[in-house]
């Protein structure tokens, strides 16, 4: 999971990079890697994957470029990432100790 | 002599302490002596007032007596205004009926919510402070109100109507002396009750409309710098920044002035190629400062003024308190701050306090020497002599995070050394170290991140050479452990030579120590940086 986190984090950096002008070749990568939230159970991370990929391919074809929800978006997920890592941090220590005490107390 | 009725009335009201009350003693003096050299004299009534005019001076007498007119220069109520007063007064014959104290009608009926709306925040505060207090202003009634405000230094002179009161700071409008005074006289005269006092209120009136187009402008220029790329952006951004910056400082929201000042920040590191820049973090401001314009923009206005934050961190007051100096840390950071921050134990609410004594290490480009420790609250000595003592601050203040005002008008007093057991409860040594996770939450304040722990064990962790940091593994009686970490550092070097004689054993303990310091997370472990070690918690060594 902490890999999947540091790959969406790794994906959104880039688009901050390249812009949202390259965005289009990006969707494929922000849908795999909403497949992939999905599949390991991250279902919030993944619809926002998924909803990124689609908002910058829908940009790609239209006229007038709708970039605040694509920011928001952007924005979101950026947040949900901190979010999910503080939380595997907590859980891990939690882990640690049960290993240590036998997960008996 | 023909004078309009109201005008008649006024006059005959009007004492010396009301005419002293309009100007001041001074000027009442010189104005009887005047009124021996008033000769040629000549009156022109009219409907509504009365001319008096002698030698080159020309005064317009009406009522209200404090709305009068003079062709002297003078803004003040001057010297020949109280002389054609007194003159006129004098010649009022037989008056229309006896001078009586006057009501104080609409000094009575003035609201108290705007009286605390001009005071602001602080001030109200204090008010209330000095109300629970027993404190109270001197204050005598008659032709005037007299208000004396010793804490402020000055004087007020209440009258009506209240634009003709007068202060000590000389001001013409509704001043916050002459706001203060109107409130205390309203509560002596029970005309309102400490419990109908406005509530002190930390925000500022805001324009909510200005406010939210600024917000919206915030998210378009984030929102083109991201659609632009960071690889075809200029490093004129940084500019683009700065401005918005600007713009939300005078609109009144320091929070997001912050986080743009932060965000120009990282962006002025990645154009000088800075080897500390980090696209991730980048990331994480641009999104902090987008998700907070957000936020701000569709806040209700309730939850506005706490989105907006505040310029200065408010000091209010915290009344009188029993603390117990626990310890005490060397703080310097990059920032260009150094000092030793104060840690200290309520023990009445069982709270935290700290005292930052912090000071730029440079001033004007120069580096300058900072103070080890401090001496505040009209103490005798440094803070630091003060280590595992109690003391009774009166009229503490302190801001929402808990730190201390150096205030002068926060004064203390040793009660003297006290064994930490006897200041604090034992229930709130934390043996236990599973209650200490939720406790390490890294968005939490550093005040919320203290701890007082006792271990059951202690492992010496080999010396990290690379990182040069000294690591002792804690632990609790169910084996769970905390790593304590002190990085080597001039200041820390004798703090790591100390802990290894305590984990030697040469260090004579009474129990298992007490180790006080703040928590934090880092990869799979609980991490301690401690500020304290107690060997003799129950002081029976």
């Amino acid at each position: 999971m902490k890999e999947l986190l540091d790959d969406m984090e790794r994906a959104m950096a880039d688009l901050m990079l390249s812009g949202y002008a390259t965005g289009a070749e990006l969707a494929g990568r922000f849908r795999n890697l909403g497949t992939e939230c999905s599949r390991i159970g991250l279902k919030n991370g993944g619809a926002w994957m998924e909803e990124i990929a689609r908002a910058l391919e829908q940009r790609t074809h239209s006229v007038r470029k709708e970039d605040l929800v694509i920011t928001e978006l952007l924005c979101r997920a950026v947040g949900y990432v901190r979010l999910c890592r503080e939380k595997i941090q907590e859980e891990e220590i939690a882990v640690r100790w049960d290993s240590i005490t036998g997960g008996s107390l | 002599m023909d004078i309009p009725e109201k005008l008649k009335q006024a006059l005959a009201a009007a004492d010396e302490a009301y005419l002293a009350g309009l100007s001041n003693k001074g000027t009442l003096n010189r104005g009887k002596k005047d009124l021996d050299g008033m000769t040629d004299v000549t009156v022109i009534p009219s409907d509504t007032e009365i001319q008096v005019q002698w030698g080159d001076v020309r005064c317009a007498i009406r009522e209200p007596l404090g709305s009068s007119g003079c062709s002297c220069p003078s803004t003040a109520f001057c010297r020949h205004r109280v002389s054609a007063i007194l003159w006129l007064k004098a010649r009022l014959g037989d008056s229309p009926e006896p001078a009586r104290s006057p009501d104080f009608q609409s000094l009575r009926a003035y609201p108290a919510d705007k009286l605390a709306r001009i005071l602001g925040t602080s001030k109200l505060s204090a008010l209330r402070f000095r109300l629970e207090s027993g404190i109270r202003p001197e204050m005598d009634q008659g032709a005037v109100i007299r208000v004396e405000l010793p804490w402020a230094g000055v004087n007020v002179r209440l009258l009506e109507p209240l634009e003709h009161s007068t202060c000590a700071c000389h001001s013409t409008g509704l001043c916050v002396h002459k706001a203060e005074a109107l409130l205390w006289w309203q509560l002596h005269e029970n005309i309102i009750t400490p419990e109908q006092l406005p509530l002190p209120s930390a925000a500022p009136t805001l324009d909510t409309e200005q406010l939210r187009g600024i917000c919206r402008s915030v998210q378009e220029t984030l929102s083109s710098l991201m659609a632009w790329g960071l690889g075809r952006a200029s490093p004129e951004i940084c500019q683009t920044l700065e401005r918005m910056a600007s713009l939300c400082h005078t609109a009144g929201l320091p929070n997001l002035e912050r986080s743009l000042r932060r965000l120009s920040g990282e962006y002025d590191a990645c154009f000088a190629r800075s080897a500390g820049f980090r696209d991730t973090v980048l990331l994480e401001r641009l999104s902090h400062t987008y998700r907070l314009a957000q936020a701000t923009e569709q806040a209700t206005e309730e939850q506005l003024s706490g989105l907006a934050g505040e310029f200065r961190e408010e000091y209010r007051n915290a009344g009188n308190r029993k603390l117990y100096l626990l310890g005490s840390r060397i703080y310097s950071e990059k920032n260009g701050y150094a000092g030793t921050i104060y840690y200290f134990r309520d023990m009445e609410q069982q709270c935290w306090y700290a005292f930052r004594h912090i000071r730029p290490t440079f001033y004007e480009g120069r580096a300058q020497k900072v103070p080890k420790h401090a001496s505040p609250w009209g103490l005798p000595c440094t803070l630091d002599k003060l280590w595992k003592n109690s003391m009774e601050l009166t009229g503490a203040k302190a801001n929402r995070h808990g730190n201390l005002s150096a205030t002068s008008e926060c004064s203390a007093a040793i009660l003297g050394p006290m064994a930490p057991a006897a200041a604090i409860p034992e229930e709130e040594i934390c043996m236990d170290f599973r209650a200490l996770l939720g406790r390490s939450d890294p968005s939490r304040s550093e005040r919320q991140r203290l701890a007082l722990i006792r271990a059951a064990g202690m492992e010496v962790q080999p010396y990290d050479s690379i990182r040069q940091i000294y690591t002792l593994r804690l632990l609790d009686s169910f084996g769970r452990d905390v790593w304590l970490k002190v990085p080597y550092s001039k200041d820390n070097s004798s703090v790591i030579d100390w802990l290894e004689r305590l984990t030697e054993g040469q260090v004579p303990t009474d129990r298992a120590p007490v180790f006080f310091g703040i928590l934090s997370r880092e990869s799979d472990r609980l991490t301690f940086s401690p500020i304290e070690c107690f060997t003799d918690w129950e002081g029976q060594l």
